[in-house]
């Protein structure tokens, strides 16, 4: 069996979005503050949409480090990294438990994403059309602290899928997408990419 | 400005729709038939294996594999053919998503000093049966 790379939103990407949503805050407030000094109201209610774009951000960032904080870090593991269209594979996953937890439920995915990114004006843009091509549910119960929740599943890349294409602004890629619904807290929701070689299967 | 008519011919594959369908690896067999609107000095006439991406996003091309035909003149009115071959790559196979399509042709070009290169293409599938 071989582990899965890290996640396409890993701890650290986290962590810079994160500092990215601090330092707009901050600049923003410190920009409201000069404005409140001034009294300029029209300058004021302009950069109070920044504060708010700020807090909302980290906001968000806080509510998704938060997911991490009561799981350690998930381990997959698949019995071929580098599979062919048509191949059936299996997929272990192990998480233990830091805090006693009450997971509603949890399950596994294999997602097929387009990813097109483009230039509109100034700005660059992405849009992705995500297919999930099948899901694993694991039912929810309580987990003591340092349980481990595990499972082993087996899955399959459709025998008329497209292989893994990545290129500058156009992408195909495949992904074990993981799922973990714990009540009262964020949700744990991580990508994990897998190759599909453009390669099919013999005999299929 | 320098004109030219270009036929390009593919051989081999299986018809699929309009197109012809070629499988990852195989041999690929063509002509390309030029005939000039005008004397040409033609520095090189170029048949190129292209793939590119069409739809939503900007547009991503590679060249797999590039052969020159000919250099030298193009007298007017003189159809000149040529035939190449291509031995086709793995991938990428064809494609058409939901954002993504991914479109394969052979380029034939005409390279010209100091004029806009005659151009012609030929769509084609690459994908496995």
């Amino acid at each position: 069996m071989q582990p899965l790379s890290k996640p396409r939103r890993s701890a650290a990407g986290q962590g810079c979005f994160i500092g990215f949503a601090l330092l707009w805050t901050a600049f923003s407030v410190f920009m409201f503050i000069m404005a409140l000094n001034d009294k300029q109201v029209l300058g004021m209610v302009f950069i109070s949409l920044f504060v708010l774009i700020g807090l909302v951000m980290l906001v968000a960032a806080i509510w998704r480090y938060f997911s991490r904080l009561r799981l350690s870090t998930p381990v997959l593991t698949v019995s071929n990294k580098e599979l062919q269209v048509g191949e059936q594979f299996n997929l272990d996953y192990q998480q233990a438990f830091k805090v006693a937890s009450e997971v509603t439920k949890a399950s596994v995915s294999l997602v097929f994403q387009e990813a097109a990114t483009y230039t509109q004006g100034t700005d660059t843009r992405t849009d992705c059309q995500t297919n999930v091509v099948e899901t694993h549910e694991i039912p929810g119960r309580r987990f003591e602290a340092g349980e481990v929740m595990r499972q082993s599943f087996s899955l399959a890349i459709p025998r008329d899928a497209m292989h893994t294409f990545i290129a500058k602004n156009n992408k195909l890629q495949w992904f074990i997408r993981l799922h973990v619904d714990i009540v009262d807290w964020p949700d744990l929701e991580e990508d994990y990419e897998i190759r599909v070689l453009a390669q099919k299967m013999w005999g299929i | 400005m320098a004109k030219a008519d270009i036929e390009l011919t593919l051989r081999g594959g299986e018809q699929q729709g309009e197109y012809l369908r070629f499988q990852p690896g195989e041999t690929m067999q063509g002509s390309v038939q030029v005939t000039p609107q005008g004397d040409m000095n033609c520095r090189h006439l170029f048949v190129r294996l292209v793939w590119q991406t069409e739809g939503r996003g900007d547009r991503d091309r590679g060249v797999a594999a590039e052969m020159d035909l000919y250099q030298g003149q193009l007298p007017a009115g003189t159809p000149r053919m040529h035939s190449f071959h291509f031995r086709l790559p793995d991938g990428p196979w064809s494609y058409a998503g939901y954002y993504i399509n991914i479109i394969w042709h052979v380029e034939a070009s005409i390279d010209l000093a100091m004029a806009i290169d005659p151009k012609a293409a030929k769509p084609f599938i690459l994908a496995l049966e």
